[in-house]
């Protein structure tokens, strides 16, 4: 407020006047003209500007679709009776055909005659990769059009409801679950061997009919060989992450073929199987993280009365590298019946590197603690079999690492047992801390590059995104390398200690920066 | 040409459905600057500073004129909807697009309280719920008028006034997202106010003037 003021007008009091308006308030509008007659002539201008805001903000006028005033109207020579559902971009509705006296379900567009010209074109799109389609077990078209500006087409009527809202009420038992999912990759094939990729299966796109056949519908995010580019580029931050492979999570549309809906297809499976997805974050971002790093927890885990065939063909469905899925939807359904027969299945066993991997990426907490404490293991062995002598030295610090690795797969097993439990990641940090602080005083190591692994502590500790843990893991670094100094036998030189305690605290402060940076990347999303 | 009356866009919606390309020409004209000032309010509410808001009001106003013929609605409400539909969902792929190749710059650029507290200037319900839309729309000319003098007033000036006018905003926070102190910014709306007054009595007193294309 300290800058000259040279205006010709007093603009605290068009200020107020100016928040009067704002707030509606006529009565305080009337009393500051009344006292500053010279606001007079700035009322249109105030006013001018509010009205023009009101009109930017004010709602867009009522949709005719998106109100269920349409329920009993004709449309064209149809006559809408319900909604049936509503999609990202259209609502489906139980239409009656008058000419010919049939049922029907009416797609629309949720826009309306809103529509901007992209919707219009996926909409299109849709409908008429939806009508190259002629297969018992996928919704049909029949009819397509516009009328009075909206866009529409009509599909066989199947009474029934759709596998989400069957799995809501619980599992089916295994052999249907298994019947069932190999009619839809049989049908799913059907749709590769026209050039369509579904891109967005999952249960809620599957419609059961009364006999419990399933029928695929929902072309959305489909499309054909014909890559309509601004069709694609929008579809990449679509569809449903639980049900999505890694390569369609990371928007690598090129990379997206056969095999991404044969991993969709094991997703369904494995909630078919266990009652859940195989993946499901707290937020859209959260689930994203787990398809790209994580392995779903094993099926027999959840369930032990799942027969181990069954899983392994689940989870090599869900693999994150395509090669190692089943390179068509026909290989899967060909798997399946050979499990339904009581055949040999051709998914062979893991190997056992795959087996490493996996336990990994279940277990990551504990699983690289362990692949690093067991190169340290190594490198300490080595130097005891060059140098037989020290080897009393070595035994204790052998020791050290190996508890150390239990203690590790100690609380990764007891963090599985309760999974929303907190504690576990301070557990994992402080038993980190010690035993690194335990070593180093044992080893007389305090002046030397080892304690390097305080940072190394900090940053891991940043991966279970959780600012207060990693504020404790670097104070506890602190505490830990100030003992370690104390106990010492070696003098370090103070600038020495002091420069690598801003490094602890520096290495702090920049993870806590990409925590946060990732959790507002969380936010952002929808 | 005629005084801009309250039937005006009324009457060229109309004529231009039926197929009258000058009265197209002249409907579009008139919402011009509408949907330029649409486009910059929508802009600043997803902090998408950095994209251009004429290419925006540009791209929108190509849209609506290549699918004039699919607007099936009479009212000019439904037709000032129109429009706004298509400036808000083409707002919504630019900052879609943005977000996906700059996330860095659009990090570094928002920050969480400027988020928080802007939402909060939303979720602001008014003690009255003021003109319903129809009494809104059946004036639009006096508002067209004034979309076309703030389009005309130079950067910093418009953008003031977006942002206390169109966006509400209390000075403190338009001086934030400015980057200038409370008292530059008042001192700038102060003079913006007097130039945009200006800019409205020449045309209130040029009536005969048609609108600005």
């Amino acid at each position: 407020m300290t800058e000259p003021r040279e205006l010709p007008f007093d603009a605290d009091h068009l200020d107020r006047y100016l928040e009067a308006v704002q707030a509606r308030d006529v009565a305080e509008q009337r009393r500051l003209i009344d006292a500053h007659p010279d606001l007079a002539e700035w009322s249109d201008c105030v006013q001018g500007l509010e009205q023009l805001a009101q009109v930017i903000e004010s709602p867009l006028p009522e949709m005719p679709l998106s109100e269920s005033a349409v329920i009993g109207q004709n449309f064209g020579k149809y006559e809408i009776l319900k909604e049936l559902g509503r999609g990202g971009m259209g609502i489906v509705y139980h239409a009656r055909q008058i000419d010919l006296g049939r049922d029907v379900a009416l797609k629309m567009m949720t826009a309306g005659i809103y529509a901007t010209e992209d919707q219009r074109r996926r909409f299109i799109s849709e409908a008429r990769l939806a009508a190259r389609i002629r297969h018992p077990r996928i919704i049909s078209i029949h009819d397509a059009g516009e009328l009075h500006g909206q866009l529409f087409f009509t599909m066989d009527l199947i009474a029934g409801e759709d596998l989400a809202s069957c799995l809501k009420a619980g599992c089916p038992p295994q052999r249907s679950a298994v019947e069932l999912l190999q009619t839809v990759a049989l049908s799913v094939q059907h749709l590769h061997e026209q050039g369509i990729l579904h891109r967005d299966l999952k249960p809620s796109n599957i419609l059961l009919d009364e006999a419990g056949d399933p029928h695929l519908m929902d072309f959305g995010l489909a499309h054909g060989d014909d890559r309509d580019t601004a069709a694609t580029a929008t579809g990449t931050v679509l569809g449903t992450p639980s049900y999505m492979p890694p390569e369609q999570a990371l928007g690598h549309i090129r990379d997206i073929d056969a095999r991404s809906d044969v991993y969709s297809l094991g997703a369904i499976l494995y909630e078919l199987l266990t009652g859940r997805p195989p993946f499901v974050g707290e937020s859209r971002v959260g689930t994203l993280l787990l398809v790209l790093e994580r392995e779903p927890v094993r099926p027999r885990l959840l369930d032990p009365s799942i027969p181990r065939d069954l899983e392994r063909i689940c989870l090599r469905c869900l693999e994150k590298e395509p090669d190692r899925r089943y390179p068509s939807a026909n290989a899967l359904a060909h798997d399946l019946s050979a499990w339904l027969a009581g055949e040999r299945i051709e998914t062979p066993e893991d190997g056992m590197l795959q087996r490493l991997q996996r336990t990994i990426r279940r277990y990551p907490a504990a699983g690289y603690r362990c692949a690093v404490l067991a190169s340290t293991m190594f490198f300490v062995i080595l130097r005891c079999l060059f140098r037989p002598d020290y080897g009393s030295y070595y035994l204790p610090v052998i020791l050290g690492l190996l508890s150390w690795t239990g203690l590790s797969v100690f609380w990764e097993w007891r963090g599985r047992r309760a999974p929303e439990d907190r504690w576990i990641g301070y557990a994992f940090a402080l038993t980190d801390v010690l035993l690194l602080t335990l070593l180093l005083v044992m080893t007389e190591n305090a002046e030397k590059a080892t304690v390097g692994a305080y940072l190394f502590l900090v940053s891991v500790s940043a991966l279970w995104l959780d600012v207060t843990l990693l504020r404790v893991t670097g104070l506890a670094s602190v505490v830990g390398y100030a003992s370690l100094l104390f106990l010492s036998a070696d003098e370090v030189p103070l600038h020495v200690a002091a420069i690598m305690g801003v490094l602890i605290l520096g290495t702090v402060a920049l993870s806590e920066f990409q925590v946060r940076r990732l959790k507002f990347g969380q936010r952002l999303q929808p | 040409m005629a005084d801009p009356s309250p039937s005006q866009i009324a009457g060229w919606l109309e004529q231009a459905q039926l197929g009258d390309a000058a009265a197209r020409d002249q409907l579009f004209g008139a919402c011009r600057s509408f949907v330029a000032i649409t486009a910059r309010v929508h802009l600043q509410r997803r902090l998408q500073s950095k994209v251009d808001a004429s290419d925006l009001a540009q791209q929108s106003l190509l849209e609506a004129h290549r699918g004039f013929e699919r607007f099936a609605g009479q009212s000019p409400q439904e037709w000032f909807g129109w429009l706004k539909q298509i400036v808000v969902h083409n707002a919504a792929d630019v900052a879609k697009q943005y977000r996906g190749t700059a996330k860095r710059d659009a990090g570094r650029e928002i920050s969480l309280a400027a988020e928080s507290s802007n939402s909060a200037a939303w979720d602001h319900t008014p003690p009255d719920p003021g003109p319903s839309p129809s009494q809104v729309v059946a004036g639009m000319e006096q508002e067209l008028l004034m979309a076309a003098a703030i389009e005309q007033l130079p950067d910093d000036y418009r953008e003031v006034l977006i942002l206390r006018h169109l966006e509400r905003l209390p000075f403190q926070e338009v001086a934030e997202r400015m980057g200038r102190s409370r008292g530059a910014c008042q001192m700038l709306w102060a003079r913006a106010m007097e130039q945009l007054k200006g800019l409205m009595s020449q045309t209130s007193q040029a009536t005969r003037e048609p609108l600005p294309q």
